[in-house]
């Protein structure tokens, strides 16, 4: 099934784009200037959530060297 | 107007969701993002700089000059505030 | 503009509780190298304890103890800390910000001079942080006439 993997495979990328994309319509369709915030804020949140969500990996942990046993599989950060 | 903003909000959020075609799948080992320099810095850092948090070595000693620019953009930042809010005394 | 406080029991305990936010503020700055921490949420938290007291307190009385003169010097220091580090090590032969040629001017081996290193750039973005976290939110709070907010 191409298609089920497909949408499996990149599903995050989507979301966090549409989520981009209502903070940046709240930005430039508002005109309350604290409307205009708000949707900034949603806007850098979505970025930071896709940069994280590039590098993640399946069994991820916090990255300090705790034990010889922390360098098999963390998130990238 | 927020007919307009609405049409090219469609058109961004298109051409975002096309460019990511070709992108590597969600947690991915063998991606990009995973195997350019990030292994470099996971498995050197205790030995080439004794701190064993990754986060504060790349950021003050690996990438270094971007966290001077950050610093002096904040400070910018204070300044623009001083010039911009600040009335002088009467 | 800002009306002062008239209440014992918040004037008691903040007096009581600043100098141990300002105490885990140092803290969290120089863990920076084993838990998660640094410079820049150490120069927050040593802001908010100045918050608390411009809350808690009178302005006046924050200004005080924090003085403006002193403010502006403190927002130039740190990025002056940070970018005299990487010249320290210019000077002695290596790159900039290149922190393993210090060990020619500290008593440690190369791996530590690296640590050395970052933790001088910690301690200055900190201070950079912090006063211009308290140089911003002075601004806003008294719209701008910082002395003549008191007289109202």
């Amino acid at each position: 099934m191409g298609t089920i993997e497909f949408i499996i495979g990149k599903y995050n990328y989507w979301v966090y784009i549409i989520l981009m994309m209502v903070g940046f319509y709240a930005m430039i369709a508002k005109h309350n200037l604290v409307k205009k915030l708000i949707g900034m804020n949603i806007f850098q949140w979505a970025i930071i959530l896709y940069y994280v969500s590039i590098g993640s990996k399946k069994r991820g942990s916090y990255n300090t060297h705790y034990s010889k046993w922390a360098w098999r599989g963390y998130t990238c950060y | 107007m927020k007919s307009l903003a609405f049409i090219a909000t469609i058109i961004t959020g298109a051409l975002l969701i096309f460019a990511t075609v070709d992108f590597p799948d969600w947690g991915d080992p063998n991606s990009p993002a995973s195997l350019h320099v990030s292994p470099r810095y996971i498995e050197k850092t205790v030995k080439e700089t004794g701190v064993p948090n990754m986060v504060t070595s790349v950021l003050a000693d690996y990438r270094g000059y971007d966290t001077l620019f950050e610093t002096t953009v904040i400070f910018t930042a204070g300044i623009t505030a001083v010039m911009l809010i600040r009335r002088p005394r009467k | 503009m800002i009306t002062p406080l008239e209440n014992i029991i918040i004037k008691t305990l903040c007096r009581l509780l600043i100098p141990f936010i300002q105490l885990f503020g140092l803290y969290v700055i120089v863990h920076g190298h084993g838990s998660p921490g640094g410079g820049f949420q150490g120069g927050c938290i040593l802001a908010a304890s100045f918050v608390l007291v411009v809350v808690a307190f009178d302005l006046p009385e924050a200004k005080r103890r924090f003085s403006e003169k002193l403010n502006n010097i403190f927002c130039s220091l740190g990025v002056f800390i940070y970018a005299w580090t990487g010249w320290m090590c210019l000077l002695l032969g290596a790159n900039f910000l290149d922190y393993g040629i210090l060990n020619k001017i500290l008593p440690v081996n190369p791996v530590m001079a690296r640590y050395y290193g970052m933790f001088s750039i910690e301690v200055g973005v900190g201070i950079t942080v912090m006063a211009i976290m308290v140089s911003l939110f002075l601004d806003l709070v008294t719209g701008g006439k910082h002395e003549e907010a008191l007289d109202e």
